[in-house]
């Protein structure tokens, strides 16, 4: 569903207003130029505070009970490896300040967590390895070699799996967790990105920017069993969620600057959303009611209502903002 | 679409430093509907006594290639050779080729074309990487050879958009979109010097006999040659878009890079935001010798 030219200019213009988004929570938004964290109330559609990091902050997660945001910081790679202070930084979300900084393999880029927090799987994309690092401790406790220049990664909801994606090789790694190691690898369509699998578990979808496609996966055959591509191949698709109820996949396409909704049994586009320029991480509401999409050359965050595929606001963050994620309330 | 996967039960780092004992598990475990031979490649790379800076370059993309090739090729049971190899044991090594053989050396337009027909016989593939000639694409084309260097008429139609202090490569080392940083870093520190249209064309040629040898529907030099000239093929070349090779001659479709001394950053040709929504096929094939142009009849 492409919107027409009219009606994206009312959208936009409501939201220039601060039209409120209707959810109780907080996003948090990695701005990968900018080094800070961009905290919104949901429920206001505004910035209500900043939080600086480190050095370059890109993929971003949050525990389950939503204390804790967890976000990949990684020196500029000109930075020689023996100065590097690249981490996964903890963030309390009670306080908004950074708590604490779990060194992390190379280069930290995308990473998942496991649903009982315990340990987080962050891709190295230069070293080409993924580092399991137990959250008590702090150490990594295994590295795996995945494929070259790897990037999504994604925990299996039932805690079982890790698949990660490599751009340079066109892999899924698949990690069994109880064994600690990889035990397959699926070769999908070029330069694959994102990942996310089903809340059931059973399926993973991959997304391949040069591919131009998405890709599902049957988790317990590991066969795939479609692509399909967006835009007919030219949609360049990163970012990539499915929906609580397992219906619909959001995929955020960069170069289409539009979300594709995917029925998430075919993979059948069942609707487009225009956002902002460059849309690459997407979050959902626990409920699934409401989508926020970052939109990396427009510095601003979209929110969509998922019922009826509306933007209904546009809030501006820091600068190329990178991933983020939904923290409901306590 | 493919199906082809890997469960591998030793793809940790101890097995994959123990490079020939993975490969070996691996091979024994790879499976695509059903039984079929493991995905390999030998790539053969000419010496030459003269040495340029041109094949300098072009054989540090094709050393670096070599080195991803294999690692990627590894993880799905396939294994990718290099053998460096003096033109004249070129057709006695032809001969006795089993897997699939993918030719890169010359650069001089005699030496590009004496490649391509080393053995007429033995089934190869020869990547030009170097040789501009428009002939190679045209009067001379050859179904095995398949040209990742721009032909003189990309180069021109590139060039005709720029003022003359303009250069044309089909890389720059300060590309940073879709993966370019990242391909710039790993060469970089691999060989401490930028990596060039020479360097990215030697690596790219490996990339693609070896993406191909994974996905090609047979294991044979005529697969191979198959799938690198299907319209649905497209490879990743850190270009941003999908790239493939023109059916009529074999030729690359691929963006160019436009520089001056008065530009720090280089002009994309054809440009990456031009008609966002129409097939990249469609954009790249705006430079180069067109289906009608084109005077390549190949030989069977």
């Amino acid at each position: 569903m492409k919107l027409p030219p009219t009606v994206a200019f009312l959208l936009i213009a409501s939201a220039a207003r601060g039209q409120t988004t209707g959810q109780s929570g907080l996003i948090f938004v990695s701005n990968e130029a900018g080094h800070s964290i961009s905290v919104i109330d949901a429920r206001t559609g505004r910035v209500e505070s900043t939080i600086p990091v480190p050095s370059r902050p890109r993929g971003i997660q949050a525990t389950r009970d939503g204390k804790f945001v967890f976000v990949a910081v990684s020196e500029d790679t000109l930075v020689r490896v023996a100065r590097r202070r690249d981490a996964i930084a903890v963030i309390d979300v009670a306080t908004r300040r950074v708590v604490r900084e779990l060194k992390s393999g190379t280069d930290p880029e995308q990473f998942a967590v496991t649903p009982n927090a315990a340990v987080i799987y962050a891709s190295n994309e230069d070293a080409g390895t993924v580092s399991a690092i137990d959250v008590r401790s702090g150490k990594i406790s295994s590295t795996a070699v995945v494929g070259i220049e790897p990037e999504g990664v994604a925990v299996s909801p039932d805690g079982r799996w890790v698949y990660i994606t490599a751009e340079t090789s066109n892999s899924i790694s698949v990690i069994d967790v109880a064994r600690k190691k990889v035990v397959a690898n699926l070769l999908v369509d070029a330069r694959p990105r994102g990942v996310a699998f089903s809340p059931d578990s059973r399926r993973a979808y991959v997304t391949a920017e040069i591919g131009g496609s998405v890709t599902m996966i049957d988790v317990a055959t590991r066969e795939i069993l479609t692509s399909q591509p967006l835009d007919g191949g030219e949609a360049k698709p990163v970012g990539i969620i499915v929906s609580p109820d397992g219906r619909r996949v959001y995929v955020a396409c960069g170069r289409s600057n539009a979300v594709a909704v995917l029925d998430a049994q075919t993979l059948k586009p069942v609707a487009r959303v225009s956002v902002g320029r460059r849309p690459w991480g997407v979050t959902l509401t626990p409920n699934g009611d409401m989508l926020y999409v970052a939109n990396g050359l427009s510095n601003s965050v979209s929110a969509v209502d998922t019922k009826t595929l509306a933007v209904t606001a546009t809030i501006p963050v820091g600068a190329k903002p990178w991933g983020l994620v939904f923290v409901g309330k306590p | 679409m493919t199906g082809l996967r890997n469960e591998c039960d030793n793809c940790d780092r101890r097995h994959f430093l123990r490079v020939s004992a993975c490969a070996a598990l691996a091979v024994g475990r790879w499976s695509r509907f059903g039984v079929r031979a493991p995905p390999n490649l030998v790539v053969l790379l000419t010496t030459t006594t003269h040495g340029t800076a041109r094949t300098t370059s072009r054989d540090l993309g094709v050393t670096m290639g070599f080195e991803e090739a294999a690692r990627s090729s590894r993880l799905f049971g396939g294994e990718v050779r290099l053998e460096r190899i003096a033109p004249e044991q070129l057709a006695r090594r032809l001969a006795r080729g089993t897997s699939n053989v993918g030719l890169i050396g010359g650069e001089t337009t005699a030496e590009c074309l004496a490649l391509a027909s080393a053995a007429p016989h033995s089934p190869y593939i020869y990547m030009n990487t170097l040789c501009a000639a428009d002939d190679l694409r045209g009067r001379d084309c050859r179904r095995q050879m398949f040209h990742v260097a721009a032909s003189e008429r990309m180069l021109a139609d590139a060039r005709a958009t720029a003022d003359e202090s303009t250069t044309v490569a089909a890389w720059d080392a300060s590309l940073q979109a879709f993966g370019a940083d990242t391909l710039n870093q790993r060469f970089r520190a691999r060989f401490s010097r930028p990596m060039d249209g020479d360097a990215w064309a030697g690596w790219f040629a490996v990339k693609a006999l070896a993406e191909g040898t994974l996905r090609a529907p047979r294991p044979s030099t005529a697969g191979l040659i198959a799938y690198l000239e299907a319209d649905h093929t497209g490879i990743d070349g850190h270009k941003g878009r999908p790239l493939s090779f023109r059916s009529w001659d074999h030729q690359l479709r691929q963006p160019l890079y436009l520089s001056s001394p008065a530009r720090p950053t280089p002009i994309e040709v054809p440009h990456a935001s031009a008609d966002s929504s129409r097939d990249s096929r469609d954009v790249l094939d705006t430079i180069g010798a067109t289906r009608t142009t084109s005077t390549c009849h190949f030989p069977e």
